[in-house]
């Protein structure tokens, strides 16, 4: 017997949280019905690393729960009421990788497995998920002391754990002597592209497809009565069940194939287990940074449409990102990381053409970086913007100068082009290492950065802005240190002050009544300015400061905030504030400049809900107080015109 | 055939001296009044505990067709209308299930002496026997738990009540205690309070679950 409103209490807890949000009342009573309650004490153990799980995972419904690594000792993740975890194992079905310890006295629901099994097959949402690897356990981003790119792969193994559930079993096959007619009719009626040809014992012999049926019978080649096995394509590529999610689709990228046919040893000599469609893996991985990552870089040759193609997959993730309200610095992360990857993958290539256009430097003369300037350096990139890149290289004996700077200026020839094949578009400023200008020796570069702190002109003030925001995206980053210190080193007072100015004195976001201040003419007639009044203050304001601190190799705005935070505690609420504003700012840009399908720079100002209208004016006292903190520091009410 | 079923498992039934091999029944009743002799039982919310589990699909739920749901005082305490109890199951039927559903386990639960009894007297008059189970009362259970744990000094006809009221004991030992005082609520937030005192007792080497044990 089962007590209908305890159901519905356990229900009312879980639907709070996701992902049983997801989950429609009714079904979650299901699950509620299975729920069972237990209490643990404060430092008791859950489970332990190496156990077998039983058919049941948990969620805390009050106090808090680690998951540990035993063996080294270290806290993987701290879970909190509505989280649930010990599930990646059965998904896996493996042993729990980790530990799950109770940190204060903790009331626990333990609920079916079997049955929510079946919501993450019916529910796409539930799917998803687990497959993005932001299910407790299943992700490490909380770890600090590993790169972002080792996090995000190694989500690759929670996120392959789900290929299993995409594996339809239930393969219809036919026999080699079916007549077409009847193949087509038996896919017509259960609504499949393709069909597999297997013997007596299921072993998969060929495949036809929707396109062999167009090809090989509606244009009259074959007769709708031959058999099939005058038109399947066989042998059929066959591969084990234990493959993961990645690999799948790598196969399929590679032998460009739709349908990956999996028997129990791999090969076409035993039974079918299962068929994974393309289509159902690009639902639940297209969208994966792991994946993309993971594309980028087994790509051999210069398949630019498929680069391309992952660089408008990124678009689809960052949406998806969005919409699940992730932190930026993780979108921005992730989108850094795939445009890295990109340029990596650029840069070698180009470096294969030089070796026969320079056959006399297989490998590049000098040591040499590849600079990511502006937002690309900021790592603030959300959607498509201009490239802006420079090189910069080992000083060359005199005599090979002109040689080498050739080499370079080729290399930077040719992935500014691969780069646009991508999808990057040229910088109208031309600020880009082709540019004889910007693909310079380290000493030329030595004395740019030089000129341009001694000389604070406009023109040089500009470029500092622009330069000084500068990142390594490939190469060698002891050159990128060098500049840095020409930074830190020729400290000209003025040339601080002048950069605060300019930050200080930008166009304020709001008038006197509190309203939005709008273009008055031109295109954005009546819409408001985002990235001029509101994202551009801030990130000045921390460049400078960033300067002046000497933490300039922290390079995305946010990151010099929180590293301010330690080094200038004093003010460290103005810059709490200014991070909170700034990644509004940047979410917001993002959301319209996918909606509105521009560089969402401008805003109209009726387009935002009255909740965003509030937060974007409650977030201007961010600007006006990190404003009044560089007057006062700089002293900027003693400069007149 | 309900009856000879509860007598077999009260006979059958023993009591173990490791508290996690017992089944216990956490219970709780809503009545028309105070006088367990004349009064009736309008609910009954209970939930069996195994293995010191609570067990969502092993509880038990029912109003009860019943004249009237009481003075005004008391409706206002348990929220139960005349007109629910109307539409309630008939108690025969009622006390059968609730019979199947008891078994021999011990019966759990806030100042359970009187839910006991009203019960008993509520079943006697349709199938002339009365409760046998064993009982336990989490209030006893508590000032146990302040002794042993907590090194204090209680002595049980001394405590002051509202010390060890549900309520109160709820708050302390941090069971958020969203709807209380309908009887299947207050069964569950019950035996979330038992399993955690339960969970410290017997991690002290003096604890005996037989000194809880009433009949």
């Amino acid at each position: 017997m089962t007590s209908q409103s305890l159901k519905q209490r356990i229900t009312d807890f879980l639907i709070k949280y996701v992902p049983f949000s997801y989950i429609k009342e009714e079904d979650l009573l299901k699950l509620a019905g299975t729920c069972k309650i237990k209490v643990v004490n404060q430092g008791e153990f859950i489970f332990r690393e190496g156990e077998n799980p039983p058919k049941e995972f948990y969620v805390i419904h009050q106090g808090s729960v680690e998951l540990l690594d035993e063996k080294t000792n270290e806290i993987i993740e701290v879970l909190e009421e509505g989280d649930l975890f010990g599930i990646a194992a059965l998904l896996a079905k493996r042993s729990y990788i980790f530990s799950a310890k109770a940190t204060e006295d903790t009331i626990l629901y333990i609920l079916s497995y079997d049955i929510f099994y079946e919501y993450i097959q019916k529910y796409p949402r539930v799917l998803r998920f687990f497959s993005s690897g932001f299910a407790p356990g299943m992700q490490q981003f909380k770890k600090q002391n590993i790169s972002f790119q080792d996090q995000v792969l190694r989500t690759v193994v929670a996120h392959d754990e789900v290929l299993e559930l995409r594996i339809n079993k239930n393969v219809i096959t036919a026999k080699p002597d079916a007549t077409v007619q009847e193949i087509a009719k038996i896919m017509t009626e259960k609504n499949i592209g393709s069909m597999i040809i297997a013997d007596e014992e299921r072993r998969p012999l060929g495949i036809i497809t929707d396109s062999d049926l167009r090809k090989k019978i509606a244009t009259g080649k074959f007769p709708i009565t031959a058999k099939a096995r005058d038109i399947m394509s066989a042998p059929v590529f066959t591969l084990p069940p234990e493959i993961t999610a990645t690999e799948a689709i790598i196969q399929m990228m590679k032998r460009n194939i739709r349908h990956l046919v999996l028997t129990q040893d791999g090969t076409n000599q035993t039974p079918i287990y299962g068929i994974v469609s393309e289509h159902d893996l690009l639902v639940l991985h297209g969208n994966n940074p792991a994946v993309l990552v993971k594309e980028v870089q087994s790509i051999s040759s210069l398949k630019t449409d498929i680069l391309r193609i992952i660089r408008e997959k990124t678009d689809t993730l960052i949406k998806s990102y969005l919409e699940q309200d992730l932190s930026l610095p993780f979108i921005t992360n992730t989108i850094t990381l795939i445009h890295d990857n990109l340029i990596e993958k650029a840069i070698k290539l180009a470096k294969e053409k030089l070796k026969e256009e320079f056959p006399e430097y297989p490998q590049p003369p000098v040591k040499f970086a590849w600079l990511s300037m502006g937002s690309e350096g900021r790592k603030e990139q959300t959607l498509r913007t201009d490239q802006d890149n420079a090189i910069i290289y080992e000083d060359p004996q005199e005599e090979d100068k002109e040689k080498i700077q050739k080499y370079f200026l080729r290399m930077g020839e040719l992935v500014n082009q691969f780069l646009v094949d991508y999808g990057f578009s040229e910088c109208p400023a031309n600020i880009m290492a082709r540019n004889p200008e910007w693909c310079k020796p380290v000493s030329v570069w030595k004395n740019y950065f030089r000129k341009w702190i001694e000389v604070p002109a406009e023109k040089n003030l500009l470029n500092a802005t622009i330069f000084f925001d500068f990142r390594v995206a490939y190469g060698d980053e002891s050159l990128a240190q060098e500049l840095r210190d020409v930074i830190y080193k020729y400290k000209n007072p003025f040339f601080l002050v002048f950069l605060a100015k300019e930050a200080a004195t930008s166009a304020p976001p709001l008038n006197f009544f509190r309203n939005f201040i709008v273009e008055k003419s031109g295109e954005h007639k009546n819409e408001f300015d985002l990235k001029g009044r509101s994202i551009k203050p801030l990130v000045d304001a921390a460049r400078v400061l960033a300067i002046d601190f000497q933490i300039l190799e922290y390079s995305s705005t946010i990151e010099r905030y929180e590293k301010l935070k330690e080094v200038d505690p004093v003010n460290q609420h103005i810059y709490r504030d200014a991070i909170d504003s700034f990644q509004l700012y940047l979410k917001l840009r993002t959301y319209f400049g996918f909606k509105n399908q521009d560089s969402g720079r401008y805003i109209k100002p009726e387009e935002l809900s009255k909740l965003e209208k509030q937060m974007l004016k409650n977030s201007f006292l961010a600007i006006e107080n990190i404003q009044k903190l560089l007057e006062a520091r700089y002293q900027l009410n003693l400069i007149r015109e | 055939m309900a009856v000879c079923h509860y007598l077999e498992s009260i006979e059958k039934n023993k009591i173990f001296t490791e508290p996690e091999k017992n089944r216990y029944i956490i219970l709780d009743t809503e009545t028309t009044g105070l006088d367990y002799k004349n009064d009736q039982v309008l609910s009954i919310g209970a939930i069996r505990i195994e293995n010191l589990e609570i067990n969502i699909s092993d509880s038990f739920e029912v109003i009860l067709q019943t004249e009237t749901a009481g003075d005004k005082e008391s409706i206002a305490v348990h929220g139960i209308r005349t007109q629910d109890v109307k539409q309630g199951i008939q108690r025969d039927f009622a006390f059968e299930q609730f019979l199947y559903f008891l078994q021999g386990d011990i019966i759990v639960g806030h100042h359970i002496l009187f839910d006991k009894l009203i019960l008993s007297n509520n079943i006697k008059k349709i199938f002339s026997i009365e409760l046998l189970n064993p009982i336990i009362d989490t209030f006893d259970v508590a000032i146990y738990y302040e002794n042993l744990v907590k090194k204090r000094n209680v002595i049980p006809e001394e405590a002051n009540p509202e010390e060890f009221s549900l309520d109160n004991l709820l708050n302390r030992f941090r069971i958020k205690s969203s709807g209380r005082h309908t009887s299947i609520g207050d069964a569950l937030l019950t035996a979330e309070l038992f399993l955690r005192m339960m969970k410290k007792l017997i991690q002290q080497k003096n604890f005996r679950i037989e000194s809880l044990i009433k009949y």
